[in-house]
C-alpha cells in the first residue's frame, strides 16, 4: 500500500501537463524525415559490409592459392609429379640395364642403336626420310654404297654410358628417324667368323661374308 | 458517462487507424493533445525542461513509426507513456552516472510518509532525489511498476530495487520534514 505522501505526489504529477515549446511540432517532424533521408546510406552501409567481407575471403583464398602453386618443395602436386618422373627414370634405367650390357669394346655402339631401332623399328620404317633405309655410316668407317649421313645423332647416342641413354631414351625418340640402322645377321655372323673381318688398307674394318661357306 | 466514453474510444479507434497510415493530420492530432502531459510525465525523470523535451520528443518520433505494435490490448496512453518512461531511462543512463547500492536495510519496509504536502509542489521534492532514487521512486509509485519489473526495466536485482525506494523515502520525509 502507498503512503499519502507517495498518493499525493502520484496525483500532483499525473494531474499536471507542462505545455511545449512553439517549434516542438516542426522538430518532430525534422525527425520524422531525417530517418527516411538516411535509408539508402544504411542499406548501402548493410549491402557494402558483406561484399566487402565476401572480397577479402576470397582475396586470402586466392592469396593462399598462389602461394601454394608456386611453393614447389610443399605441393603435393609438384612432388607427386617428381616421383613419377623419378618412377619412369628408374625403371627405364632398370630396363636398359637388363638389356643392354656394359660394352666398351668395338659393337657396344652398334649394340645399343641395334636395341633402339629394335624397339622404334616401325616409326622407323614408316618415315618419310629415305636415307634411314639405308645403312648408315658409323663412328670411324665407310660405307660404300650408302650417301653420307650426318652423324651427330650416332655421336649423341653412342659415348655416354648406359645409365644417361637409358634417361635420355624418352628424348631421342624424337631423333629415331635418323638413327643408324646396322643389319643384324650381318653382326652376328662378324661376331661368330672373326676370320671374315679383313682390315683395307685404310685402316677400316669391313665385314665380308661368304653366304656359298 | 458511459456513451462519453464509447465515443471517446471510437474517436481515438478512428486516430489510430489513421496513425497506421502515417497520416501527417493524425499524427498532429495525437500530438497536440497528448503532448503536454507527455512532456510531465518526462519531466518526472529528467531534471531539466529542454532534455525532457527531447526525450519526447523522440518518443514520439518511436510512437509514430511502431504504432503497428499496438495491438490494442490495454491502454493507449498507457503504452505510449511507457515509451516515454524508457526514453527517458535511456537518456537518464547516457548522461548520467546513476550508482545503486545493494544495502537492503531491513525493517524499513513499512516507511510511510503521512506527511502533508499541501503547498509543496511535488516536482521540487524530485529534484532533489539522487536519479537513482528517484528513477526507482518514480516506476514504483507513479507507474505502479513492482520490484521484478524495476528490477528488468532497470538491469539491478530486487533486493537493489527495494534499497533504491527505501532510501528515497527516507530522503523524501526527510525534504519534507
Amino acid at each position: 500500500m502507498k503512503s499519502k505522501v507517495e498518493h499525493n505526489i502520484k496525483n500532483q504529477l499525473n494531474e499536471r501537463e507542462i505545455p511545449v515549446s512553439d517549434n516542438s511540432w516542426d522538430r518532430l517532424q525534422e525527425m520524422m524525415d531525417e530517418p527516411q533521408k538516411e535509408a539508402p546510406k544504411t542499406r548501402k552501409l548493410k549491402l557494402g559490409l558483406p561484399l566487402s567481407i565476401a572480397a577479402s575471403v576470397v582475396m586470402l583464398i586466392g592469396l593462399f592459392w598462389g602461394w601454394d602453386s608456386f611453393s614447389e618443395v610443399d605441393s603435393p602436386a609438384v612432388a607427386s609429379q617428381t616421383k613419377n618422373k623419378e618412377i619412369l627414370l628408374k625403371t627405364q634405367e632398370s630396363q636398359n640395364n637388363a638389356k643392354i650390357p656394359v660394352q666398351e669394346d668395338l659393337y657396344a655402339d652398334t649394340y645399343v642403336s641395334e636395341e633402339l631401332a629394335k624397339t622404334e623399328t616401325p616409326k622407323v620404317s614408316t618415315t618419310q626420310n629415305s636415307d634411314t633405309n639405308y645403312p648408315i655410316k658409323m663412328e670411324n668407317s665407310e660405307i660404300l654404297s650408302a650417301p653420307e649421313m650426318s652423324q651427330p645423332e650416332i655421336t649423341q647416342i653412342l659415348p655416354e654410358p648406359f645409365t644417361e641413354l637409358a634417361h635420355q631414351e624418352e628424348v631421342k625418340v624424337e631423333e629415331k628417324k635418323k638413327l643408324n640402322y646396322v643389319d643384324p645377321e650381318m653382326l652376328l655372323y662378324s661376331v661368330e667368323n672373326n676370320e671374315a673381318v679383313k682390315q683395307s688398307k685404310s685402316s677400316s674394318r669391313l665385314v665380308l661374308y661368304d653366304f656359298n661357306k | 458517462m458511459k456513451v462519453i466514453s464509447i465515443h471517446r474510444n471510437q474517436k481515438l479507434e478512428s486516430l489510430i487507424t489513421e496513425l497506421r497510415t502515417q497520416n501527417r493530420l493524425a499524427q498532429k492530432e495525437l500530438f497536440d493533445k497528448s503532448s503536454r502531459k507527455m512532456l510531465s510525465v518526462c519531466r518526472s525523470y529528467v531534471t531539466d525542461l529542454h532534455h525532457a523535451e527531447d526525450c519526447m520528443l523522440k518518443a514520439f518520433v518511436k510512437i509514430f513509426k511502431n504504432i503497428n505494435s499496438y495491438t490494442g490490448q490495454g491502454n493507449f496512453e498507457g503504452w505510449m507513456r511507457r515509451i516515454m518512461v524508457n526514453e527517458c531511462l535511456d537518456f537518464i543512463k547516457l548522461h548520467k552516472s546513476m550508482v545503486y547500492v545493494d544495502e537492503f536495510e531491513g525493517g524499513m519496509e513499512s516507511l510511510d510518509l503521512e506527511e502533508d504536502l499541501t503547498g509543496i509542489d511535488a516536482q521540487e521534492l524530485l529534484d532533489q532525489l539522487p536519479e537513482s532514487y528517484r528513477a526507482v521512486f518514480n516506476l514504483f509509485v507513479l507507474e505502479d511498476y513492482s520490484h521484478k519489473e524495476i528490477a528488468e526495466t532497470l538491469s539491478i536485482t530486487e533486493a537493489n530495487s527495494k534499497s533504491q525506494l527505501l532510501r528515497a523515502k527516507k530522503k523524501l520525509k526527510e525534504l519534507i520534514l
